[in-house]
């Protein structure tokens, strides 16, 4: 589904000066109907990822694959079947309303007509956003600003979904209900998921695997169920208890 | 029949943002009439206009096309910049896959709601002047199209280094000058040095503001501007403009992919 071969980075200043390595040759494969998490602190190079997948930024070298498209080659057919959250809930319209954003962006996608009328209403159904379909998402909470966000990105029914940090600052229910939904999307609609994080319990809870980079490389990329035990014998060894979350 | 449908979604947003926020457009003609009209009873107080090849229609048509270029150029920077700022930028671009589509259909757009606004313009100062124009329908929209497409290789050029640079205040300043002052919008260009005036005549309204004026205020047919080669000139340079245009741009949206700005403010 997605293939990522030998993915290096560099941001470099105005002179060509390399200023830090932020992807360093990374490579990683997404089966269908897989939840992979992406983990790793700040600045290690997660969102350049993303980015990179979604043809956003170009890489010093290697090559991602979507679909057997390659991003870079033949953009269009990569990145027709894909769907991506940013991090940050400013990539939407505030002047507009819940339903005028995804009408806005499923016409981007080149939906419309009945097809798209009928995505808009499962979508606000789907993330609980129906009686804020005409609320302008200026007024929108955070909590119900990413759940838009969210439902934009599935406007264009991809098969793919990037999603960057999309749980971060949400509160507790809110979070709940985005896991829930990932879930769903996964398991009923086969939807593979790339979703990056910093918060291992979100791995933890809807993940299949887990990929953890540090300084742009990859260090550990493991079945979650695999990662759980290590992890529970760790925290065994260290304290004689059976830690609480595992 | 994609583009037909970007175009379709940028026309909605546009006219729903207009209906929403209509403060805007309404000081944008207060601010417009003040300075046609400072400049009109100017003219007429110096009697400028009794030079018979300086009429008041003279003033009229060159001062509503630098309007226009003015939309037309600075619309695609600024369409950029304002997106980068709300942070839709990167959201739109991974939507719609070719930049140049996107810039394209919203321009479009913006082109008829600005078109909506000079009419209203244009009925005011006819109201208040008196001067009332015969314009051609057909032969002014082929001449209008063909200027607007210069315009647009312009707007793409600036649109593609705002995307690295994200500036653009002061080049649009000037700009703005040398679209009002070097190209025969309010001043004739007979008087000027014979440089500046083959200067003049490379920039994109130059041309198609001459040929406005023939078919409009001396009534010449669309045959007779094609025979006399005026036509053929501006088609040229409309065309240069608008491949350079389109080649600036994508060489900076690549370099933008490359550094990693795109999304930045």
């Amino acid at each position: 589904m997605i293939k990522i071969k030998e993915l290096t980075k560099e941001y470099k200043d105005w002179k060509g000066i390399v200023k830090v390595r932020a992807v360093d040759d990374l490579s990683l494969d997404l089966e269908k109907g897989e939840i992979l998490a992406f983990l790793g602190p700040n600045g290690a190079g997660k969102t350049t990822v993303i980015k990179m997948i979604c043809g956003l930024l170009l890489p010093d070298k290697g090559s991602i694959t979507i679909n057997g498209y390659d991003v870079f080659k033949r953009t269009d057919k990569a990145l027709k079947g894909i769907g991506v959250v940013l991090e940050g809930s400013r990539n939407i319209h505030w002047r507009l309303t819940t339903r005028e954003n995804l009408e806005y962006f499923g016409n981007l996608k080149g939906v419309s007509g009945k097809i798209l009328k009928d995505r808009i209403c499962y979508l606000l159904s789907f993330f609980s956003l129906s009686d804020k379909r005409n609320t302008l998402t200026k007024d929108l909470s955070r909590g119900m600003q990413q759940k838009l966000v969210i439902a934009i990105s599935l406007i264009g029914e991809p098969e793919v979904l990037l999603l960057d940090e999309p749980t971060t600052g949400l509160d507790v229910h809110t979070t709940i209900l985005i896991k829930e939904r990932l879930k769903t999307l996964s398991r009923d609609k086969r939807k593979t998921i790339f979703l990056s994080t910093h918060q291992m319990e979100i791995a933890q809870d809807i993940s299949d695997r887990v990929a953890i980079i540090n300084q742009g490389r990859l260090a550990i990329l493991e079945k979650t169920r695999d990662l759980n035990k290590e992890l529970e014998r760790v925290f065994l060894e260290a304290t004689n208890e059976i830690p609480p979350s595992l | 029949m994609r583009f037909l449908l970007l175009f379709k979604a940028e026309l909605k947003r546009s006219f729903i943002l207009l209906s929403r926020y209509p403060f805007q457009l309404i000081t944008g003609i207060i601010a417009s009439y003040i300075t046609f009209m400072g400049v009109f009873y100017g003219f007429q107080g110096l009697k400028i206009f009794d030079n018979p090849s300086y009429s008041p229609g003279f003033l009229i048509i060159g001062f509503l096309i630098w309007q226009y270029a003015m939309v037309a150029v600075s619309d695609m920077p600024g369409e950029i910049m304002s997106e980068s700022q709300t942070g839709t930028l990167e959201e739109i671009l991974i939507s719609v896959i070719n930049p140049i589509h996107f810039l394209s259909a919203r321009a479009l757009a913006d082109l008829l709601i600005n078109t909506i606004w000079i009419i209203i313009f244009l009925s005011i100062i006819s109201l208040t002047t008196g001067v009332f124009l015969h314009i051609p329908f057909f032969s002014t929209i082929i001449i209008f199209l063909f200027v607007i497409a210069g315009l647009y290789g312009f707007g793409f050029i600036l649109a593609g280094l705002v995307i690295i640079f994200k500036q653009l205040g002061p080049i649009m300043g000037i700009l703005n000058m040398i679209f009002l002052l070097f190209t025969g919008a309010i001043v004739p260009l007979d008087g000027f040095p014979n440089i500046i005036q083959c200067i003049a005549h490379t920039l994109p309204l130059t041309d198609g503001l001459k040929i406005l004026r023939m078919i409009i205020l001396e009534e010449k047919s669309l045959l007779y501007v094609i025979e006399n080669g005026d036509m053929l000139r501006l088609t040229i340079n409309s065309s240069i403009y608008l491949l350079l245009g389109v080649v600036v741009f994508k060489w900076c949206y690549k370099e933008a992919r490359k550094r990693g700005v795109i999304g930045h403010y």
